[in-house]
Protein backbone atom coordinates (compact mmCIF):
# COMPACT_ATOMS: atom_id res chain seq x y z
CA UNK A 1 0.00 0.00 0.00
CA UNK A 2 1.33 3.33 -1.13
CA UNK A 3 1.28 6.00 1.94
CA UNK A 4 0.98 9.33 0.93
CA UNK A 5 1.01 12.52 3.63
CA UNK A 6 -2.84 12.33 3.18
CA UNK A 7 -3.25 8.84 4.55
CA UNK A 8 -0.93 8.87 7.39
CA UNK A 9 -2.72 9.33 10.55
CA UNK A 10 -1.00 10.52 13.75
CA UNK A 11 -2.43 11.64 16.82
CA UNK A 12 -2.06 14.66 19.26
CA UNK A 13 -0.81 13.47 22.87
CA UNK A 14 -2.36 16.56 24.50
CA UNK A 15 -6.20 17.85 24.62
CA UNK A 16 -6.72 20.88 23.54
CA UNK A 17 -6.16 24.14 26.15
CA UNK A 18 -4.21 25.00 28.93
CA UNK A 19 -2.92 21.90 30.86
CA UNK A 20 -3.99 22.15 34.64
CA UNK A 21 -1.64 22.56 37.77
CA UNK A 22 -2.57 21.83 41.26
CA UNK A 23 1.14 22.62 42.68
CA UNK A 24 2.72 25.43 43.29
CA UNK A 25 5.33 24.05 41.68
CA UNK A 26 4.82 22.69 38.43
CA UNK A 27 7.66 20.00 38.37
CA UNK A 28 5.36 18.40 41.58
CA UNK A 29 2.51 17.81 38.68
CA UNK A 30 4.97 16.77 35.95
CA UNK A 31 6.76 14.51 38.26
CA UNK A 32 3.27 12.62 39.50
CA UNK A 33 2.82 11.94 35.41
CA UNK A 34 6.27 10.41 35.40
CA UNK A 35 5.35 7.78 38.64
CA UNK A 36 2.19 7.49 37.16
CA UNK A 37 3.61 6.16 33.84
CA UNK A 38 5.87 4.20 35.43
CA UNK A 39 3.92 2.40 37.71
CA UNK A 40 2.28 1.36 34.29
CA UNK A 41 5.32 -0.05 33.37
CA UNK A 42 5.49 -2.10 36.39
CA UNK A 43 2.42 -3.59 35.55
CA UNK A 44 2.85 -4.54 32.18
CA UNK A 45 6.04 -6.04 32.79
CA UNK A 46 4.68 -7.90 35.35
CA UNK A 47 1.71 -9.30 33.07
CA UNK A 48 4.26 -10.36 30.44
CA UNK A 49 5.95 -12.54 33.41
CA UNK A 50 2.35 -13.90 34.27
CA UNK A 51 2.21 -14.75 30.06
CA UNK A 52 5.08 -16.37 30.39
CA UNK A 53 4.54 -18.12 33.43
CA UNK A 54 1.39 -19.48 32.35
CA UNK A 55 2.06 -20.50 29.10
CA UNK A 56 5.41 -22.16 30.47
CA UNK A 57 2.82 -24.23 32.67
CA UNK A 58 1.07 -25.47 29.60
CA UNK A 59 3.16 -25.93 27.13
CA UNK A 60 6.67 -26.52 28.63
CA UNK A 61 8.44 -23.86 25.96
CA UNK A 62 7.19 -21.18 24.17
CA UNK A 63 8.34 -18.79 21.66
CA UNK A 64 7.63 -14.85 21.31
CA UNK A 65 5.30 -14.97 18.97
CA UNK A 66 3.59 -17.10 21.63
CA UNK A 67 3.81 -14.40 24.30
CA UNK A 68 2.93 -11.61 21.68
CA UNK A 69 -0.62 -13.63 20.75
CA UNK A 70 -1.94 -14.36 24.03
CA UNK A 71 -4.64 -12.97 25.04
CA UNK A 72 -6.03 -13.59 28.30
CA UNK A 73 -9.28 -15.20 29.02
CA UNK A 74 -12.28 -13.53 31.81
CA UNK A 75 -10.59 -16.06 34.19
CA UNK A 76 -7.32 -14.89 33.91
CA UNK A 77 -7.78 -10.81 33.44
CA UNK A 78 -9.73 -11.51 37.09
CA UNK A 79 -6.69 -12.51 38.69
CA UNK A 80 -4.75 -10.22 36.69
CA UNK A 81 -7.28 -7.45 38.43
CA UNK A 82 -6.65 -8.73 41.84
CA UNK A 83 -3.06 -8.18 41.21
CA UNK A 84 -3.11 -4.83 39.92
CA UNK A 85 -5.66 -3.68 42.95
CA UNK A 86 -3.43 -4.65 45.64
CA UNK A 87 -0.49 -3.15 43.59
CA UNK A 88 -2.31 -0.36 43.61
CA UNK A 89 -3.10 -0.36 47.24
CA UNK A 90 0.42 -0.92 47.90
CA UNK A 91 1.55 2.08 45.82
CA UNK A 92 -0.75 4.73 45.89
CA UNK A 93 -1.77 4.90 49.66
CA UNK A 94 -2.29 8.25 51.17
CA UNK A 95 -0.62 9.57 54.10
CA UNK A 96 -3.02 8.79 57.16
CA UNK A 97 -2.78 11.89 58.51
CA UNK A 98 -4.33 13.12 55.12
CA UNK A 99 -7.64 12.69 56.52
CA UNK A 100 -7.97 8.95 55.21
CA UNK A 101 -9.86 6.37 57.63
CA UNK A 102 -9.14 3.02 56.56
CA UNK B 1 -13.93 -6.02 34.58
CA UNK B 2 -15.46 -8.06 31.61
CA UNK B 3 -13.64 -7.91 28.27
CA UNK B 4 -14.14 -5.66 25.85
CA UNK B 5 -16.68 -7.58 22.55
CA UNK B 6 -13.97 -7.44 19.69
CA UNK B 7 -16.12 -6.56 16.75
CA UNK B 8 -14.20 -6.57 13.57
CA UNK B 9 -13.44 -2.55 13.42
CA UNK B 10 -12.10 -2.43 17.49
CA UNK B 11 -8.60 -1.73 17.58
CA UNK B 12 -7.15 -2.94 20.89
CA UNK B 13 -3.34 -3.09 20.75
CA UNK B 14 -0.44 -5.63 21.35
CA UNK B 15 -0.28 -7.79 24.23
CA UNK B 16 1.71 -5.00 26.59
CA UNK B 17 -0.79 -2.72 24.97
CA UNK B 18 -3.80 -3.99 26.25
CA UNK B 19 -2.37 -4.64 29.75
CA UNK B 20 -1.70 -1.01 29.83
CA UNK B 21 -4.76 -0.10 28.96
CA UNK B 22 -6.74 -2.65 31.67
CA UNK B 23 -3.94 -1.57 34.11
CA UNK B 24 -5.22 2.43 33.63
CA UNK B 25 -8.68 1.05 34.18
CA UNK B 26 -7.76 0.11 37.79
CA UNK B 27 -5.44 3.44 38.40
CA UNK B 28 -8.48 5.13 37.43
CA UNK B 29 -11.33 2.85 39.67
CA UNK B 30 -8.49 3.54 42.23
CA UNK B 31 -7.59 7.39 42.06
CA UNK B 32 -11.60 7.47 41.89
CA UNK B 33 -12.77 5.27 44.71
CA UNK B 34 -9.43 4.34 46.92
CA UNK B 35 -8.04 7.72 47.33
CA UNK B 36 -11.53 9.52 46.34
CA UNK B 37 -12.67 7.89 49.12
CA UNK B 38 -10.70 10.27 52.03
CA UNK B 39 -11.36 13.25 49.57
CA UNK B 40 -14.91 14.23 52.22
CA UNK B 41 -13.03 12.95 55.09
CA UNK B 42 -10.02 15.61 53.80
CA UNK B 43 -13.07 18.25 54.08
CA UNK B 44 -15.25 17.68 56.65
CA UNK B 45 -12.10 17.36 59.32
CA UNK B 46 -9.51 20.05 57.65
CA UNK B 47 -11.16 21.77 54.68
CA UNK B 48 -14.11 22.78 56.20
CA UNK B 49 -12.57 23.77 59.79
CA UNK B 50 -10.00 26.05 57.99
CA UNK B 51 -12.19 27.73 56.58
CA UNK B 52 -14.77 28.46 58.95
CA UNK B 53 -11.45 29.70 60.89
CA UNK B 54 -10.81 32.50 58.24
CA UNK B 55 -14.06 33.20 56.60
CA UNK B 56 -16.40 32.97 59.80
CA UNK B 57 -18.51 30.46 58.14
CA UNK B 58 -18.52 27.24 56.40
CA UNK B 59 -18.30 27.17 52.27
CA UNK B 60 -21.49 28.17 50.99
CA UNK B 61 -21.24 26.24 47.67
CA UNK B 62 -19.43 24.09 45.49
CA UNK B 63 -17.04 26.44 43.93
CA UNK B 64 -15.87 27.26 47.15
CA UNK B 65 -15.43 23.90 48.60
CA UNK B 66 -13.67 23.46 44.98
CA UNK B 67 -11.37 26.28 45.60
CA UNK B 68 -10.87 25.31 49.35
CA UNK B 69 -10.25 21.63 48.45
CA UNK B 70 -7.74 22.48 45.97
CA UNK B 71 -5.74 24.51 48.19
CA UNK B 72 -5.22 21.25 50.22
CA UNK B 73 -2.02 18.86 49.70
CA UNK B 74 -4.95 15.88 49.57
CA UNK B 75 -7.31 17.74 46.81
CA UNK B 76 -4.01 18.83 44.87
CA UNK B 77 -2.62 15.35 44.76
CA UNK B 78 -5.71 13.48 44.14
CA UNK B 79 -6.67 16.45 41.14
CA UNK B 80 -3.09 16.18 39.48
CA UNK B 81 -3.65 11.98 39.62
CA UNK B 82 -6.77 12.25 37.90
CA UNK B 83 -5.87 14.79 34.80
CA UNK B 84 -3.02 12.53 34.57
CA UNK B 85 -5.13 9.48 34.58
CA UNK B 86 -7.53 10.91 32.25
CA UNK B 87 -4.74 11.31 29.67
CA UNK B 88 -3.23 8.39 30.17
CA UNK B 89 -6.47 6.65 29.34
CA UNK B 90 -5.96 8.26 25.62
CA UNK B 91 -2.56 7.61 25.49
CA UNK B 92 -2.86 4.33 26.41
CA UNK B 93 -4.71 3.81 22.75
CA UNK B 94 -3.64 6.01 21.10
CA UNK B 95 -0.02 4.13 19.32
CA UNK B 96 -2.24 1.17 18.12
CA UNK B 97 -4.78 3.09 16.50
CA UNK B 98 -2.15 5.01 14.63
CA UNK B 99 -0.17 1.92 13.43
CA UNK B 100 -3.68 0.43 12.24
CA UNK B 101 -4.03 3.58 10.28
CA UNK B 102 -4.61 4.56 7.14
CA UNK B 103 -5.87 0.17 6.86
CA UNK B 104 -8.48 0.88 9.26
CA UNK B 105 -9.97 3.93 7.37
CA UNK B 106 -9.83 1.99 4.36
CA UNK B 107 -11.59 -0.93 5.42
CA UNK B 108 -14.58 0.91 7.03
CA UNK B 109 -14.80 2.75 3.55
CA UNK B 110 -15.12 -0.77 1.78
CA UNK B 111 -17.89 -1.44 4.26
CA UNK B 112 -21.43 -2.08 2.59
CA UNK B 113 -24.53 -1.22 3.92
CA UNK B 114 -26.27 -3.85 4.31
CA UNK B 115 -28.07 -4.05 7.61
CA UNK B 116 -28.55 -0.30 7.71
CA UNK B 117 -27.38 3.33 6.35
CA UNK B 118 -25.38 5.89 6.44
CA UNK B 119 -25.77 9.37 4.82
CA UNK B 120 -23.21 12.12 5.42
CA UNK B 121 -23.74 15.96 5.31
CA UNK B 122 -20.43 18.30 5.02
CA UNK B 123 -22.97 21.03 5.21
CA UNK B 124 -23.33 20.01 8.81
CA UNK B 125 -21.04 22.50 11.04
CA UNK B 126 -19.37 21.31 14.32
CA UNK B 127 -21.11 23.37 16.80
CA UNK B 128 -18.50 25.88 18.65
CA UNK B 129 -19.27 24.00 22.38
CA UNK B 130 -17.46 20.68 20.37
CA UNK B 131 -14.96 22.59 18.34
CA UNK B 132 -13.66 24.33 21.44
CA UNK B 133 -12.41 22.16 23.75
CA UNK B 134 -11.35 18.40 24.12
CA UNK B 135 -14.41 16.88 26.15
CA UNK B 136 -13.22 14.59 28.96
CA UNK B 137 -9.78 15.58 27.28
CA UNK B 138 -9.66 13.33 24.38
CA UNK B 139 -7.65 14.72 21.92
CA UNK B 140 -9.67 15.64 18.57
CA UNK B 141 -12.41 14.78 20.30
CA UNK B 142 -15.74 13.40 18.18
CA UNK B 143 -15.40 15.07 15.35
CA UNK B 144 -11.79 16.19 14.33
CA UNK B 145 -10.86 14.86 10.92
CA UNK B 146 -7.37 14.14 9.47
CA UNK B 147 -7.49 12.01 6.55
CA UNK B 148 -10.21 11.18 3.87
CA UNK B 149 -13.11 8.95 4.93
CA UNK B 150 -12.08 9.30 8.76
CA UNK B 151 -12.58 7.14 11.42
CA UNK B 152 -9.87 7.63 14.06
CA UNK B 153 -11.75 9.73 16.28
CA UNK B 154 -13.91 6.47 16.37
CA UNK B 155 -11.97 4.14 16.79
CA UNK B 156 -10.29 6.06 19.98
CA UNK B 157 -13.64 6.61 21.61
CA UNK B 158 -14.51 3.27 20.98
CA UNK B 159 -11.40 1.80 22.79
CA UNK B 160 -10.73 4.71 24.84
CA UNK B 161 -14.38 5.17 26.61
CA UNK B 162 -13.80 1.37 27.47
CA UNK B 163 -10.59 2.21 29.41
CA UNK B 164 -12.13 5.07 31.06
CA UNK B 165 -15.07 3.28 32.45
CA UNK B 166 -12.96 0.07 33.43
CA UNK B 167 -15.72 -1.88 31.28
CA UNK B 168 -18.13 -1.12 33.82
CA UNK B 169 -21.49 -0.88 31.29
CA UNK B 170 -20.54 -4.29 29.87
CA UNK B 171 -18.60 -5.48 27.05
CA UNK B 172 -21.16 -3.31 24.86
CA UNK B 173 -20.17 -0.13 26.86
CA UNK B 174 -23.91 0.36 26.70
CA UNK B 175 -25.14 -0.09 30.25
CA UNK B 176 -27.00 3.30 30.16
CA UNK B 177 -28.95 2.70 26.88
CA UNK B 178 -29.75 -1.24 28.01
CA UNK B 179 -31.60 -0.16 31.40
CA UNK B 180 -33.50 3.03 28.94
CA UNK B 181 -34.83 0.85 26.48
CA UNK B 182 -35.24 -2.30 29.27
CA UNK B 183 -37.18 0.34 31.91
CA UNK B 184 -38.84 1.75 28.88
CA UNK B 185 -40.66 -1.73 27.86
CA UNK B 186 -41.29 -2.51 31.76
CA UNK B 187 -42.80 0.78 32.63
CA UNK B 188 -45.07 1.28 29.63
CA UNK B 189 -45.33 -2.28 28.28
CA UNK B 190 -48.52 -1.05 26.00
CA UNK B 191 -45.75 1.75 24.32
CA UNK B 192 -44.27 -0.37 21.01
CA UNK B 193 -42.73 2.82 18.76
CA UNK B 194 -42.38 1.98 15.08
CA UNK B 195 -39.83 4.29 14.16
CA UNK B 196 -36.99 5.56 16.50
CA UNK B 197 -34.55 8.47 16.83
CA UNK B 198 -31.39 8.63 18.95
CA UNK B 199 -30.02 12.29 19.17
CA UNK B 200 -25.67 12.12 19.76
CA UNK B 201 -25.40 8.52 19.37
CA UNK B 202 -21.60 8.86 18.41
CA UNK B 203 -20.61 5.08 17.60
CA UNK B 204 -23.55 3.83 18.05
CA UNK B 205 -22.87 2.09 21.26
CA UNK B 206 -26.03 3.62 22.79
CA UNK B 207 -28.13 2.97 19.61
CA UNK B 208 -27.68 -1.00 19.20
CA UNK B 209 -29.48 -1.68 22.57
CA UNK B 210 -32.79 0.45 21.54
CA UNK B 211 -32.50 -1.85 18.21
CA UNK B 212 -32.28 -5.10 20.22
CA UNK B 213 -35.36 -4.11 22.61
CA UNK B 214 -37.34 -2.73 19.60
CA UNK B 215 -36.48 -5.27 16.79
CA UNK B 216 -39.91 -4.13 14.74
CA UNK B 217 -38.65 -0.86 14.74
CA UNK B 218 -36.54 1.40 12.57
CA UNK B 219 -33.57 2.93 14.26
CA UNK B 220 -32.40 6.32 13.27
CA UNK B 221 -29.35 7.89 15.03
CA UNK B 222 -27.83 11.15 14.39
CA UNK B 223 -24.45 13.33 15.30
CA UNK B 224 -22.86 15.89 13.88
CA UNK B 225 -19.19 14.11 14.07
CA UNK B 226 -18.63 12.21 10.56
CA UNK B 227 -15.77 9.91 11.99
CA UNK B 228 -18.24 8.74 14.64
CA UNK B 229 -20.26 8.49 12.40
CA UNK B 230 -18.32 6.48 9.93
CA UNK B 231 -16.91 4.27 12.64
CA UNK B 232 -20.23 3.58 14.09
CA UNK B 233 -21.61 2.48 10.61
CA UNK B 234 -19.19 0.07 10.17
CA UNK B 235 -19.74 -1.50 14.19
CA UNK B 236 -23.08 -1.56 13.42
CA UNK B 237 -22.83 -3.74 10.13
CA UNK B 238 -20.32 -5.96 11.85
CA UNK B 239 -22.75 -6.87 14.78
CA UNK B 240 -25.35 -7.18 12.24
CA UNK B 241 -27.62 -3.90 13.48
CA UNK B 242 -29.84 -2.18 11.30
CA UNK B 243 -29.48 1.48 12.16
CA UNK B 244 -29.32 4.69 10.15
CA UNK B 245 -27.39 6.64 10.84
CA UNK B 246 -27.15 10.73 9.71
CA UNK B 247 -24.85 13.58 10.29
CA UNK B 248 -27.19 16.15 11.69
CA UNK B 249 -27.72 18.90 14.07
CA UNK B 250 -29.97 18.03 16.86
CA UNK B 251 -30.55 21.62 17.20
CA UNK B 252 -31.60 21.92 13.35
CA UNK B 253 -32.63 17.99 12.37
CA UNK B 254 -33.72 17.96 8.63
CA UNK B 255 -36.67 15.01 10.06
CA UNK B 256 -40.12 15.67 9.05
CA UNK B 257 -42.27 16.84 11.65
CA UNK B 258 -44.15 14.23 13.59
CA UNK B 259 -42.39 11.53 12.08
CA UNK B 260 -41.00 9.54 15.57
CA UNK B 261 -42.79 7.86 18.17
CA UNK B 262 -39.85 7.58 20.20
CA UNK B 263 -36.54 10.06 20.45
CA UNK B 264 -34.07 9.77 22.93
CA UNK B 265 -30.35 10.91 24.25
CA UNK B 266 -27.67 9.19 26.56
CA UNK B 267 -26.03 11.78 28.39
CA UNK B 268 -25.53 14.31 25.56
CA UNK B 269 -26.91 17.99 26.69
CA UNK B 270 -24.48 18.56 29.72
CA UNK B 271 -21.67 18.52 26.45
CA UNK B 272 -23.57 21.30 24.39
CA UNK B 273 -24.62 24.70 25.64
CA UNK B 274 -27.07 26.70 27.10
CA UNK B 275 -28.52 27.77 23.66
CA UNK B 276 -28.56 24.48 22.15
CA UNK B 277 -30.32 23.03 25.10
CA UNK B 278 -33.75 24.36 24.60
CA UNK B 279 -33.34 24.51 21.12
CA UNK B 280 -33.03 20.72 20.51
CA UNK B 281 -35.71 20.03 23.33
CA UNK B 282 -38.28 21.70 21.08
CA UNK B 283 -36.80 20.15 18.08
CA UNK B 284 -37.92 16.54 20.03
CA UNK B 285 -41.32 18.12 19.84
CA UNK B 286 -41.27 19.15 16.64
CA UNK B 287 -40.69 15.55 15.47
CA UNK B 288 -42.78 13.56 17.58
CA UNK B 289 -46.12 12.27 16.86
CA UNK B 290 -49.09 12.62 18.91
CA UNK B 291 -48.52 10.19 21.60
CA UNK B 292 -45.02 10.13 21.36
CA UNK B 293 -42.29 9.66 23.49
CA UNK B 294 -39.15 11.27 24.35
CA UNK B 295 -36.76 10.22 26.93
CA UNK B 296 -33.38 11.54 28.14
CA UNK B 297 -30.40 9.88 30.52
CA UNK B 298 -28.60 12.31 31.96
CA UNK B 299 -26.61 13.89 35.13
CA UNK B 300 -28.84 14.42 38.36
CA UNK B 301 -29.90 17.81 38.99
CA UNK B 302 -27.42 19.56 41.21
CA UNK B 303 -30.70 20.60 43.46
CA UNK B 304 -30.67 17.03 44.05
CA UNK B 305 -27.47 16.56 45.67
CA UNK B 306 -25.62 17.60 48.34
CA UNK B 307 -22.93 20.47 48.20
CA UNK B 308 -20.10 18.16 48.49
CA UNK B 309 -20.75 16.07 45.74
CA UNK B 310 -21.61 19.18 43.70
CA UNK B 311 -18.24 19.80 44.40
CA UNK B 312 -17.24 17.09 41.78
CA UNK B 313 -19.11 18.40 38.67
CA UNK B 314 -17.63 21.57 39.16
CA UNK B 315 -14.21 20.07 38.97
CA UNK B 316 -14.71 18.15 35.99
CA UNK B 317 -16.44 21.07 34.08
CA UNK B 318 -12.89 23.02 34.96
CA UNK B 319 -10.38 20.03 34.48
CA UNK B 320 -12.28 17.73 32.11
CA UNK B 321 -12.85 20.05 29.74
CA UNK B 322 -16.74 20.19 30.38
CA UNK B 323 -17.59 23.81 30.14
CA UNK B 324 -21.52 23.55 29.95
CA UNK B 325 -21.70 20.20 32.93
CA UNK B 326 -21.70 23.04 35.99
CA UNK B 327 -24.84 25.15 33.87
CA UNK B 328 -26.73 22.20 32.88
CA UNK B 329 -26.74 20.47 36.11
CA UNK B 330 -28.12 23.48 37.69
CA UNK B 331 -31.76 23.58 35.07
CA UNK B 332 -34.63 22.05 36.33
CA UNK B 333 -35.34 19.70 33.31
CA UNK B 334 -39.31 19.71 34.25
CA UNK B 335 -39.22 23.31 33.40
CA UNK B 336 -37.13 23.31 30.19
CA UNK B 337 -39.04 20.35 28.98
CA UNK B 338 -42.44 22.95 29.66
CA UNK B 339 -40.95 25.90 27.90
CA UNK B 340 -40.11 23.56 24.98
CA UNK B 341 -43.79 22.93 24.62
CA UNK B 342 -44.66 19.78 26.67
CA UNK B 343 -47.59 19.90 28.69
CA UNK B 344 -46.41 19.96 32.60
CA UNK B 345 -48.90 17.11 33.16
CA UNK B 346 -46.87 14.66 30.32
CA UNK B 347 -42.96 15.28 32.06
CA UNK B 348 -41.59 12.43 33.95
CA UNK B 349 -38.59 11.60 35.59
CA UNK B 350 -36.95 8.72 37.72
CA UNK B 351 -33.76 7.52 39.13
CA UNK B 352 -33.46 4.21 37.28
CA UNK B 353 -30.88 1.49 38.90
CA UNK B 354 -28.22 0.31 35.98
CA UNK B 355 -29.17 -3.12 35.03
CA UNK B 356 -26.08 -4.86 35.19
CA UNK B 357 -25.15 -3.55 39.11
CA UNK B 358 -28.76 -4.03 40.98
CA UNK B 359 -30.62 -6.71 41.77
CA UNK B 360 -33.82 -7.59 39.34
CA UNK B 361 -36.33 -6.68 42.32
CA UNK B 362 -34.43 -3.50 42.80
CA UNK B 363 -34.74 -2.10 39.11
CA UNK B 364 -38.45 -3.94 39.46
CA UNK B 365 -39.49 -1.64 42.26
CA UNK B 366 -38.02 1.53 40.32
CA UNK B 367 -40.35 0.57 37.77
CA UNK B 368 -43.68 0.10 39.76
CA UNK B 369 -42.69 2.99 42.41
CA UNK B 370 -40.91 5.72 40.16
CA UNK B 371 -38.63 7.98 42.30
CA UNK B 372 -35.77 10.72 41.55
CA UNK B 373 -32.50 9.95 44.13
CA UNK B 374 -32.48 11.60 47.30
CA UNK B 375 -30.13 14.62 48.45
CA UNK B 376 -26.96 13.27 49.05
CA UNK B 377 -28.47 9.57 47.72
CA UNK B 378 -26.61 10.56 43.99
CA UNK B 379 -22.60 10.16 44.77
CA UNK B 380 -20.98 11.18 41.31
CA UNK B 381 -19.15 8.42 39.54
CA UNK B 382 -19.86 5.93 41.47
CA UNK B 383 -23.46 5.69 40.90
CA UNK B 384 -25.61 3.05 40.31
CA UNK B 385 -28.36 5.21 38.94
CA UNK B 386 -28.92 7.07 36.03
CA UNK B 387 -31.79 9.98 35.57
CA UNK B 388 -33.59 9.81 33.62
CA UNK B 389 -36.42 12.47 32.28
CA UNK B 390 -38.95 12.92 29.24
CA UNK B 391 -42.46 13.74 28.31
CA UNK B 392 -45.02 12.33 25.93
CA UNK B 393 -46.06 14.22 23.22
C1 LIG C 1 -21.12 11.94 25.33
S1 LIG C 1 -21.32 11.71 23.62
C2 LIG C 1 -22.70 10.63 23.54
C3 LIG C 1 -22.40 9.23 23.87
C4 LIG C 1 -23.33 8.21 23.30
N1 LIG C 1 -24.71 8.60 23.28
C5 LIG C 1 -23.15 6.97 24.12
O1 LIG C 1 -23.94 6.78 25.07
O2 LIG C 1 -22.23 6.21 23.84
C6 LIG C 1 -22.03 13.19 22.99
C7 LIG C 1 -22.25 13.15 21.49
O3 LIG C 1 -23.17 14.17 21.13
C8 LIG C 1 -22.77 14.73 19.91
N2 LIG C 1 -23.39 16.05 19.82
C9 LIG C 1 -23.20 17.11 20.62
N3 LIG C 1 -23.95 18.15 20.23
C10 LIG C 1 -24.64 17.74 19.14
C11 LIG C 1 -25.59 18.35 18.28
N4 LIG C 1 -25.97 19.61 18.44
N5 LIG C 1 -26.09 17.63 17.27
C12 LIG C 1 -25.71 16.35 17.08
N6 LIG C 1 -24.83 15.71 17.87
C13 LIG C 1 -24.30 16.40 18.88
C14 LIG C 1 -21.26 14.72 19.95
O4 LIG C 1 -20.72 14.76 18.65
C15 LIG C 1 -21.00 13.40 20.66
O5 LIG C 1 -20.84 12.37 19.75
Amino acid sequence: MTQNAESKVTLPRDAKGKRSVFFDDPAIDQIMTFILELSAEVSVVYDRMDTVERLLDEKGTISRDDIEAYRPNEGVEAARNGRREAYLKRVFRMHQESGQKE
Amino acid sequence: MPLQHEHEFLVTGSHDEMNRQHYVSRLRMHILNQIGAGMRGVYENRVKPKFKQTNGRVPKNEHEIRKAMLADSYGKTWSTMMVNCQDMVWESVRPAIERAQPGLNEKVSRVKATHGSIVLNSDVKVPRYLAGADIHRMPGNYHTERATDDVTQGALYDRGRFVYNGGAAGPFADGIPRTMAAYIKARWPDFKPKKILELGCTIGTSTVPFVDAFPDAEVHAIDVSAPSLRYGHARAEALGKPIHFHQMDAEALDFEDQSFDLVYSCIIFHETSRKAYPKILEECKRILKPGGQMIHTELTPVANMDDFDAFYIDWDAYYNNEPFYQTYTSLDPEEWVTKAGFEPSKFFQASIPDLDRSPPDVFAGAVRNPTVADRKAARVGESAKWYTYGAWK
